[in-house]
């Protein structure tokens, strides 16, 4: 099917109005929210550093937004300085000693001013006055002395407290601060005092490990006489300790006496040793010749024994015959008999004194 | 004459062929007569202990065969040295055993019993009961009977009598030993050695030294052939006092130099010392015998002899030149 614009132009028309209509209700929308018409009185304003400024970053207050930063600059102490713009609604919201709190959310990245307001509504500050953020040494002076009190989004307001959490931690003496920075002055005095104490303890350990310091009182004058003791005891221990040595030695050597005397008797073995070892050499020769003999004696012992049989059969008609000579009565009496000897008596020989 | 040649040598040949086999001993009463011997010489070295042991044991050897004799013999020689180790009531049951034995079967060996008896007497100090156990007669050999009259003499001396006829009774025993010597018959010659040394001790108590010095000579003979040493250093002894009694002076004092020696070596020091006392004595006025007299006072326990050490030193030197003994 065919399309065709039959009122091309009054559509066009229509549509060109109501642009135009939603742009000038944009536009008065906008400066209505802008506040362009309305009065606005400049400030001046101190930051410790320009993270999260911008020409348009908001000032709030309660979480109304009174004002804007307008511009900033870094200044020669090196800090910020920056003009904001308060509507003539919020003049009187800007007071003296008010401070700003700027902070930055971590989870958006967005920044946010915030008025701590001063504690004396009625004292209004004039215009072109400073107001210092609550991260400067001014600022944090107000807060200090309880001249403004800190709000803002819980986040930044934790990172904040965190922040001032972590200063007070890294300062020193403030237990001024509250009872967690007294009960940690009091830790950090204590744990002083304990470092000084252990150090005492260091300096007194250090003397248990010198020797010889009679002059630091009785008890190292007694660990040093107990040292002495100890090390004369060492030396004693080792003199028994050796002479246990010896006394096993000994009892050992009398346990096995073997070669006991001949170290007493002849230690360099040149008395008895040597010659004895000579001896027994030709003692061994000898046993050698010996054993030749025997074995040549126990050839011959066959014939032996018919020498020592016949001898014996000699023997006993030798015997024989002397007793025929003996009991021969021509000759008997020639034979003179042994008389047996018969000994009776004491004997007592008396002597002559004279 | 031929036959009665050959006759005569078949017969001594027959004579020849009896066995004396069965007069042999037998082993143990060899084993016995060694043992004899043994406590012989025991008590010989007055090693009396000893003796007892052999003795016994020889009386053992006799009792497995039964040899009487040899059992009478061996309980009177164990009796004698329980005697001389003054052991009585221990000799007693042996000498009662001996004593029954020899009443029932060898009343011949009573004298052997009668000497023991005697000896006993007079070891235990009764010489009056020695002289009237001798009194009756007895029957026994030279040597037994020397030494009864020995004792008996011994006796007469102890209690200050003279002699009666007991030196001619033992110079008799002593003969008739020296007989049975030449025979070579003598069984005891220790008995003859010693009765000859009492012969000469009893001449020298009666003052006849030349008869005392040939019977200690008679006595030195037979101790030496003995090797009897302590009886030696006796005779010795014995000749050297009687050679200083009869001025031989030399001669005594080399026989108190070898007494002292003698008896040194038989540990007989109370002896020796005396010997080496009556040596110096005679060396007196030496310079060197005066200072091994003082020596002598020093080392000797004897205080008799330190009373007689002290007297003689304190004699003059002038007295020992005039008169070489000054007793």
């Amino acid at each position: 099917m065919k399309f065709k614009f039959k009122y091309t132009n009054k559509i066009v028309g229509v549509f060109m109005l109501v642009a135009l209509g939603l742009l000038i209700g944009s536009l008065i929308l906008i400066t209505i929210q802008q506040k362009v018409f309305v009065k606005k009185y400049v400030f001046k304003a101190r930051f410790l550093d320009a993270e999260g400024l911008s020409t348009s970053t908001p000032i709030r207050f309660k979480g109304y937004e009174i004002g804007r930063i307008t511009q900033f600059r870094l200044n020669e102490e090196n800090t910020i300085d920056a003009d904001f713009t308060v509507v003539e609604e919020y003049r009187t919201k800007i007071v003296e000693n008010s401070g700003l709190n700027k902070a930055k959310n971590p989870i958006s990245g967005t920044s946010t001013i915030e008025l701590l307001q001063g504690p004396d509504p009625q004292k209004i500050l004039p215009e072109g006055g400073l107001i210092p953020s609550i991260d400067i040494p001014e600022g944090r002076r107000l807060l200090d002395e309880g001249l403004v009190i800190k709000t803002g989004d819980v986040i930044s307001s934790m990172l904040v407290n965190t922040d001032r959490l972590l200063e007070n931690l890294n300062r020193d003496n403030n237990e001024k601060s509250g009872a967690l920075f007294r009960a940690l002055v009091n830790l950090a005095d204590a744990s002083e005092k304990l470092d000084k104490t252990m150090d005492q303890i260091s300096v007194t350990f250090d003397k248990f490990n010198k020797d010889e310091n009679p002059q630091d009182g009785a008890i190292f004058r007694a660990l040093t006489n107990m040292a002495d003791l100890t090390e004369q005891l060492q030396t004693t221990t080792a003199l028994i300790n050796k002479s246990l040595i010896k006394s096993d030695t000994l009892m050992s050597a009398y346990a096995n006496p073997n070669g006991l005397v001949v170290k007493l008797a002849d230690p360099k073995g040149e008395n008895f040793i040597k010659p004895i070892n000579e001896t027994l050499k030709n003692l061994n020769y000898s046993l050698t010749e010996m054993g030749k003999l025997l074995v040549f004696l126990n050839e011959q012992q066959p014939e032996l024994s018919g020498v020592i049989s016949e001898g014996k059969q000699t023997l006993s008609t030798a015997q024989k015959t002397l007793e025929g000579i003996n009991n021969n009565p021509l000759i008997r009496g020639g034979i003179q008999s042994e008389a047996e000897k018969e000994i009776q008596g004491s004997k007592l020989r008396p002597k002559h004194t004279k | 004459m031929k036959y009665l040649l050959i006759l005569l040598v078949i017969l001594a040949a027959a004579c020849s062929s009896v066995p004396e086999n069965l007069k042999k001993p037998t082993e143990s009463v060899r084993s016995a007569r060694d043992q004899m011997q043994k406590g012989i010489r025991a008590s010989l070295q007055e090693n009396h202990e000893q003796a007892i042991q052999h003795f016994q044991t020889a009386y053992g050897y006799y009792t497995q065969v039964d040899e009487i004799k040899g059992k009478i013999r061996s309980c009177l020689a164990v009796a004698r040295q329980y005697l001389l180790v003054k052991k009585g009531d221990l000799a007693e049951p042996w000498v009662n055993n001996a004593k029954n034995l020899i009443t029932l079967y060898q009343p011949e060996l009573q004298s052997s019993l009668l000497l023991l008896q005697v000896e006993q007497l007079f070891i235990s100090g009764q010489s009056d009961s020695v002289i009237k156990l001798t009194d009756l007669k007895f029957e026994a050999s030279p040597e037994i009977s020397g030494q009864i009259w020995a004792y008996r003499l011994l006796s007469r001396d102890r209690l200050r009598q003279e002699f009666e006829d007991e030196l001619e009774e033992l110079e008799s025993a002593v003969d008739d030993m020296t007989d049975l010597k030449d025979d070579n018959e003598l069984e005891d010659p220790y008995a003859y050695s010693y009765c000859s040394y009492l012969t000469g001790w009893a001449y020298y108590a009666n003052t006849d030294f030349k008869k005392a010095l040939l019977f200690y000579n008679q006595a030195y003979q037979t101790d030496r052939e003995l090797e009897n040493l302590r009886g030696l250093a006796d005779d010795v002894f014995g000749i050297a006092q009687t050679n200083e009694r009869l001025k031989a002076i030399p001669e005594a004092i080399a026989g108190y130099y070898r007494a002292t020696e003698m008896y040194r070596q038989a540990d007989r020091s109370a002896e020796a010392e005396d010997a080496e006392f009556r040596l110096l004595r005679l060396k007196l006025p030496e310079n060197d015998a005066r200072a091994k007299l003082q020596e002598l006072l020093k080392s000797t326990s004897s205080e008799l002899l330190k009373i007689e050490i002290k007297s003689l030193l304190e004699k003059p030197d002038s007295l020992f030149r005039q008169n070489r003994n000054p007793d």
